[in-house]
């Protein structure tokens, strides 16, 4: 496929897995009688119809529906600048791993988050607990390490409840448990963002080392 | 969430002399930038009577949209504009207090009506500014009490 069609793809697999993408994909391609090798930009609008039925069925959700076809729609659009080439969320079968590179993976990292809570039958408060306390920890990740990751996945067993670990390769925190206590009273940033998100969840555990990045994990139960 | 092509800009609404921000989407560095520098220019003109930020599009609020709120209420003081943080969810209410985070020195009200009803009752020197610059008395008063819109 062209570069033009890979542009598509990349767009269906923020909302899709890769096989299914892919096999939207060419289908579509087929039923419009048109190549992926080579697609042009007039071609799109007639490519994008006819995925329509196909995320009509896989995206069952209104606005994620929505802002999918509408960023198909800007691919047949000339002189748009190419999509910044985005880490796709690796799918795994108890959770989900959300890379941290850009501002905007923040509020990604939360709408999962929110999402897995949701599905995993959480009131509405602490549902927006879960989504602050991940997007304190990717927002630390983005302005102190630059790139990081955060994964979700639920937890089985006697105790239901999801599992949050933020994880970048940045400067690490020399002294954490200064950090933590509160004793260093900063109200913003990186402390705060810490011990707010601290507040918020049964479980925290912080392990970081000048130099070697930083590791939080933490745990909301669902009681 | 989509990120957008270009950057974002919240709209400023003029109402009753009043400045309404309502933000519905998830608050980015470069948007907040654009908005206080948005707000800052329209209190500039020197006719806003407060400034309200309409949250209750706004599903989580950590801590960096936090401060960035209160900077821009800050910053609007700074300008002579009272401002009114209103719409805060109850999740998001009961969140900001578990964490321990507040908004201090930010009004706040339930919902537009009372936030502009607020910023009525904390700015009666309308009234006077105007007479102070001798404008006729009809000019000087405000809207009528009904809290009509006036364009």
């Amino acid at each position: 496929m062209n570069e033009i069609a890979g542009e598509i793809l990349a767009i269906l697999r923020r909302y899709l897995s890769e096989p299914t993408s892919r096999s939207l994909l060419t289908s579509a391609a087929r039923r419009a009688n048109l190549r992926l090798e080579t697609l042009t930009r007039g071609d799109v609008p007639q490519l994008v119809a006819q995925l329509g039925p196909g995320l009509n069925i896989f995206l069952q959700e209104p606005e994620k529906l929505q802002n999918c076809k509408s960023l198909l729609a800007l691919v047949a659009v000339e002189n748009v600048p190419p999509m910044p080439v985005e880490q796709p969320v690796e799918s795994r079968p108890d959770g989900i791993s959300v890379p941290i590179r850009a501002e905007h993976d923040i509020v990604r990292a939360r709408t999962l988050g929110k999402d897995m809570a949701k599905q995993l039958g959480f009131s509405e408060v602490v549902q927006t607990k879960v989504a602050t306390a991940v997007s304190e920890l990717a927002r630390n990740i983005f302005q102190y390490a630059g790139t990081g990751e955060i994964r979700i996945r639920r937890i089985e067993g006697k105790r239901r409840g999801i599992e949050v670990v933020a994880r970048d390769q940045g400067p690490g925190i020399s002294d954490p448990a200064l950090i933590l206590s509160g004793a260093y009273r900063s109200k913003w940033g990186m402390g705060a963002g810490l011990r707010g998100t601290k507040r918020l969840v049964d479980e925290f555990e912080l392990d970081t080392h000048p130099g070697l990045g930083t590791t939080v994990r933490i745990r909301k139960y669902s009681e | 969430m989509v990120m957008m092509m270009e950057t974002q800009r919240i709209p400023i609404v003029r109402l009753s002399g009043k400045l309404i921000v309502s933000i519905q989407t998830a608050l980015s560095d470069t948007v907040v930038d654009r908005l206080q520098q948005d707000v800052a220019a329209a209190c500039e003109r020197g006719d806003a009577r407060g400034l309200v930020v309409d949250v209750s599009g706004v599903d989580v609020l950590d801590s960096y949209i936090t401060r960035s709120l209160r900077d821009l209420a800050v910053m609007a003081r700074l300008m002579g504009v009272e401002t009114v943080v209103c719409g805060l969810r109850p999740a998001v209410a009961m969140t900001l207090v578990e964490m321990g985070m507040e908004l201090p020195g930010v009004r706040t009200a339930l919902n537009l009506d009372r936030a502009l009803a607020l910023l009525d009752s904390l700015q009666p020197e309308g009234r006077v500014r105007g007479k102070a610059y001798g404008l006729p008395a009809e000019l000087a008063g405000d809207e009528d009490e009904e809290g009509e819109e006036e364009a």
